[in-house]
């Protein structure tokens, strides 16, 4: 029995490697697949388990399957990049 | 969701094949091990029976009355005499043995837990995990119930099960038959089957020992006949002809009552023979061998690996209208063109549909047959075959041709042979990235090699010692576009990789700018004409003025020569000394060069100009004019420099390294320093005097220093060898300018070699306490861990050739493994990457139109239409709008000495 892993209790998202991760409103994810012309599947894809998927939930921001997720990091090419991910099971 | 796909695979169903199966398709039962008799014809009930397919012309298939090519032949089945292990299954059947009961067949499990993992597993099936993941959960699952010693049902002690690779099984040591083992499996009821992975509709875990084996049809298997006569049989049908003869000799044994051991022993032959015969590489038996003592190639051999079916014919094929043949140069030509043997070209083809408008043309296309004489304009192209509107092909012959021209219609496909012009792919492998395929022009020459220009070399890393080099000849009107839109050579002057030219001058194109442009050069008229004659301007420039009532030239006149009239450009050459304060255009090493309105004004044109990899002013010309300026620009500044370096003359020899004997006083004296310092060294860490570096331990404090002490003194010595070889050496010329060789090989040539490392480390390996027998033990000085203190020209001394052979081993090692390894990791890139596109609202996106990426490079920028890292060169733009007054204005910032 694969056995429950003990949930994390510290705060990763101050880590340097750690990119900015902000749930989307409704609203906004219809806006983001209107600019690029797309449905929800065709969204890379982050998994339920993510640590950073699971603080966001945890600090009240609920993730369900079929979330986006706003993912902002520092680029070495374009200074700030901007993806967004679709959360699913896993 | 279906986006641009109009078939989707929705399920692939995997079950075992029941014996019944097999004997429900098999057309017929085999039981003879013969193949032919004596007349040749197939023996019935035998493995070349009529009954599973035709593989000789005029015969008929038994099963189907079908021909040769209508029948895709049958199955048949062998019955076996006793159940035997299907090799490809064993770690199922391991671990259906040990998560079952011996006694009763069910899961050892109670209950409750057999109905939580199916209960999971049924979750697992609804939310959509993939197979990957329900093979985890069973294998969770075998290994909690394989941990039970006693049966929740029965009660009965478990024994533990343990396989003798590769296919027998033992209980508590004790032996378990196929025969046993199929038993059990058979007990296995299937409400316990779904939690171990297996679907009972599909499989029962007793089909994976085999009670009868599929015989595949003889269209698989063919026999060939050779010349003489003979009949040579598919390695598969050797392999058929053991089982059916042991299997057989098995039968007889059994039902004739022969002692246990006999018919053990005939029973394990035949596992052996049907373990080889589904895969012959299993790990723990031998190979099963041809007679000629090469390994049979059996089921598993003919899908797997690089030959394998998948590998070898699936994903890539031999392909029609393509030729090889060795490379050789052509610096006349241009960097698009491509010099192709006549007979390369006479073979080649390229398809032409007649209609109404061309069909004059193709008619006298036709008439000149497939060996036309060549005319006063050398080599025309010819027609090999004529396809007809039914699509008959019909070969051109001297004797048919005004037949076949007169007979064609529109509707009739030509076959013409390659001509000048036509475009056409070449590649050099390994195709390690897009420059390694790029199309060529034709030019149809004498001899029999593939010829191209020099410039080219680069980018499909191709050098003339013996190199190949496949072409392809475009079948498709289409193909033939998108090649010169998108593949033709100048398009590929910029590199994608690092946005600069992989297009460049090398070698002698270098030298060769280098010494007509270095310090003013100037030629006189005789010369210059000289090498103006090789490019198209016949006309020589304006004499740059008047020595002796002589007119002259300087090199960068005529170099100027290839240059746009408009072209505005300064930057650092490859000689730059990177002085502390840089005097821009007022350099007095000539390494500053300013070209104004299309005259080279100042500085020498060298590697940094135009040089594959580095070309400032190919990579501006690229940019700026257009791949096909650029082109035309490489094959004059190419041209004028083999022009500059024949007249001039060029060479290097040993001389070039020689040195004055007061020089190599002064390096052996400083390698005599070195080599006491490293002595004193090496006495204050015996002494304990020598001061730890933080963070290493004495050991490494000293190895550090001597390696740095030594590192030191191989520098000084290239320094005083280097005083002595001046702008004028050609070695260093060649050196300085980037066309060949570096300052450090010379000075390793003229001065001292220096240490030889094999993993970074001075040498320390070889015998108890020393490298060679040569030194005392625990010697730690220079000489003795593998410092050269000759130069190559002096030659070494036995040991320091020793150790140098060693560090020379090692390179040559690290370079095999880095090219197996980067192979494999390039094919795995490669396959990960192989669908992925931009698309044209920037986006990155696979064939399934899911986005990889959001913006191309995070940027959006194309490194190949974007100047530095930045995207933008503002001085560039600047000097554009401004033009002169910009000029001025970076000529005083300069002169103000302030560095921008």
């Amino acid at each position: 029995m694969a056995r429950k892993k003990k949930e994390l209790d510290i705060d990763i998202m101050p880590h340097v490697l750690v990119p900015r991760f902000t749930l989307l409103d409704e609203k906004a994810v219809k806006q983001v697949l209107g600019e690029f012309k797309i449905t929800r599947d065709q969204l890379p894809k982050i998994r339920m388990g993510d640590a950073m998927v699971r603080q966001i939930d945890r600090e009240g921001g609920a993730v369900t399957e079929g979330s986006v997720i706003k993912v902002i990091r520092e680029s070495p090419t374009a200074g700030v990049a901007i993806a967004y991910r679709l959360v699913i099971r896993g | 969701m279906l986006r641009g796909v109009s078939k989707r695979i929705s399920e692939i169903k995997f079950a075992f094949m029941s014996p019944e199966e097999i004997r429900k398709i098999s057309a017929i039962k085999v039981i003879t091990a013969d193949t032919y008799d004596d007349d040749g014809f197939p023996i019935d009930m035998g493995l070349m029976d009529s009954h599973l397919g035709v593989i000789e012309p005029g015969l008929r298939c038994k099963t189907c009355k079908c021909r040769v090519d209508e029948c895709s032949g049958h199955f048949g089945h062998i019955d076996l005499a006793m159940p035997v292990i299907h090799v490809g299954y064993v770690k199922d059947i391991t671990r259906l043995l040990r998560a079952s009961c011996k006694a009763c067949g069910r899961v050892l499990l109670t209950r409750e837990r057999t109905q939580e993992y199916r209960a999971l597993m049924a979750e697992m099936e609804n939310f959509g995990g993939d197979t990957q993941d329900k093979f985890e959960l069973t294998k969770v699952t075998a290994k909690d119930a394989s941990s039970t010693p006693i049966c929740h049902y029965c009660g009965t002690q478990q024994g533990k099960v343990t396989i003798d690779k590769p296919t027998t099984f033992r209980e508590d040591g004790h032996k378990l038959t196929p025969k046993e083992i199929r038993e059990r499996l058979e007990r296995i009821p299937d409400e316990d089957l779904l939690p171990m992975g297996i679907n009972p509709k599909n499989a029962r875990p007793e089909w994976m020992i085999l009670t009868a084996l599929l015989v595949p049809p003889v269209t698989v298997r063919p026999s060939i006949t050779l010349q003489s006569g003979d009949r040579s049989e598919d390695d598969l049908t050797h392999k058929l002809v053991d089982v059916l003869r042991i299997n057989q000799r098995l039968r007889e044994n059994r039902d004739a009552g022969a002692p246990q051991l006999i018919v053990e022993d005939l029973w394990e032959l035949l596992q052996y023979h049907i373990t080889t015969y589904y895969d012959n590489q299993t790990s723990g038996i031998p190979p099963a061998r041809h007679r000629s003592g090469r390994p049979l190639k059996t089921l598993v051999q003919r899908l797997k690996g690089k030959e394998g079916r998948f590998r070898s014919n699936l994903s890539g094929k031999r392909v029609n209208f393509s030729s090889r043949t060795v490379i050789s140069p052509d610096p006349l030509m241009s960097i698009n063109e491509l010099g192709v043997p006549r007979t390369a070209a006479r073979e080649l083809t390229i398809p032409l549909r007649v209609n109404n408008l061309n069909i004059d043309m193709a008619r006298r296309l036709v008439t000149r047959g497939p060996e036309p004489p060549d005319t006063s304009r050398g080599y025309i192209p010819g027609v090999n075959y004529v396809i007809r509107s039914d699509a008959r092909r019909i070969k051109v012959t001297p004797r048919n041709k005004s037949l076949i021209a007169m007979n064609l219609e529109p509707g009739y496909i030509v076959e013409r042979q390659l001509q000048a012009g036509d475009i056409v792919l070449f590649n050099r492998q390994p195709s390690l990235h897009r420059m390694s395929m790029m199309a060529h022009q034709v030019q149809v020459m004498e001899g029999k090699t593939f010829r191209f220009n020099l410039s080219v070399c680069p980018p499909y890393n191709a050098d003339f010692d013996g190199d190949e080099m496949n072409l392809h000849v475009l079948q498709s009107e289409e193909a033939r576009v998108e090649a010169r839109i998108l593949m033709r050579v100048q398009e590929h002057i910029l590199s994608p990789r690092f946005g600069g030219p992989v297009i460049g001058a090398i070698h002698d194109h270098i030298t060769g700018a280098f010494i007509m442009t270095y310090k003013n050069y100037s030629f006189n008229r005789f010369d210059a004409l000289q090498i103006i004659s090789r490019i198209d301007i016949k006309v020589l420039p304006e004499a740059d003025g008047t020595k002796d009532g002589e007119e002259y030239w300087y090199g960068r006149t005529l170099m100027s020569l290839a240059l746009p009239a408009d072209l505005n450009m300064s930057f650092e050459a490859s000689i730059c000394q990177n002085c502390d304060t840089c005097e821009f255009e007022n350099c007095k090493h000539d390494a500053y060069v300013v070209v104004r309105n299309g005259k080279i004004l100042q500085g020498a044109v060298d590697e940094k100009a135009i040089g594959a990899f580095k070309g400032k002013i190919l990579d501006k010309m690229a940019r700026d004019y257009g791949p096909d300026a650029a082109r035309v620009f490489l094959g004059i500044a190419t041209k004028l420099s083999i022009g500059a370096i024949m007249v001039m003359g060029f060479t290097t020899g040993i001389d070039d390294e020689d040195i004055p004997e007061m020089a190599k006083l002064q390096i052996s004296e400083k390698l005599k320093k070195a080599r006491e310092t490293v002595e004193a060294l090496v006495i204050s860490y015996r002494d304990g005097t020598l001061e730890q570096m933080p963070g290493r331990s004495l050991e490494e404090t000293l190895e550090v220093e001597t390696m740095k002490e030594l590192g030191k003194a191989r520098d000084t010595a290239g320094q005083i060898a280097g005083k002595h070889q001046g702008m004028e050496n050609s070695a260093v010329i060649m050196a300085r300018c980037g066309a060949r060789g570096s300052m450090l090989n010379l000075s390793q040539m003229a001065g001292c070699i220096g240490q030889q490392a094999v993993r970074g480390e001075r040498i320390s390996r070889g015998y108890w306490g020393r490298t060679l027998p040569h030194f005392v033990k625990e010697d730690l000085g220079a000489e003795a861990k593998g410092f050269v203190k000759s130069c190559y020209k002096s030659g070494l001394n036995p040991t320091e050739y020793f150790f140098h052979s060693m560090g020379g081993r090692e390179g040559l090692v690290d370079t095999a493994v880095r090219t197996s390894r980067s192979g494999y990791m390039q094919r795995r890139l490669i396959n990960a990457l192989e669908d992925l596109k931009v698309t044209a609202d920037g986006t990155v996106r696979n064939t399934a139109q899911c986005i990889i990426q959001f913006k191309y490079g995070e940027d959006n920028i194309d490194p190949t239409r974007s100047s530095g890292d930045s995207g933008v060169d503002i001085n560039d733009a600047l000097m554009e709008v401004l033009g002169d007054k910009y000029w001025e204005f970076l000529t005083k910032q300069n002169s103000k000495g302030g560095d921008q």
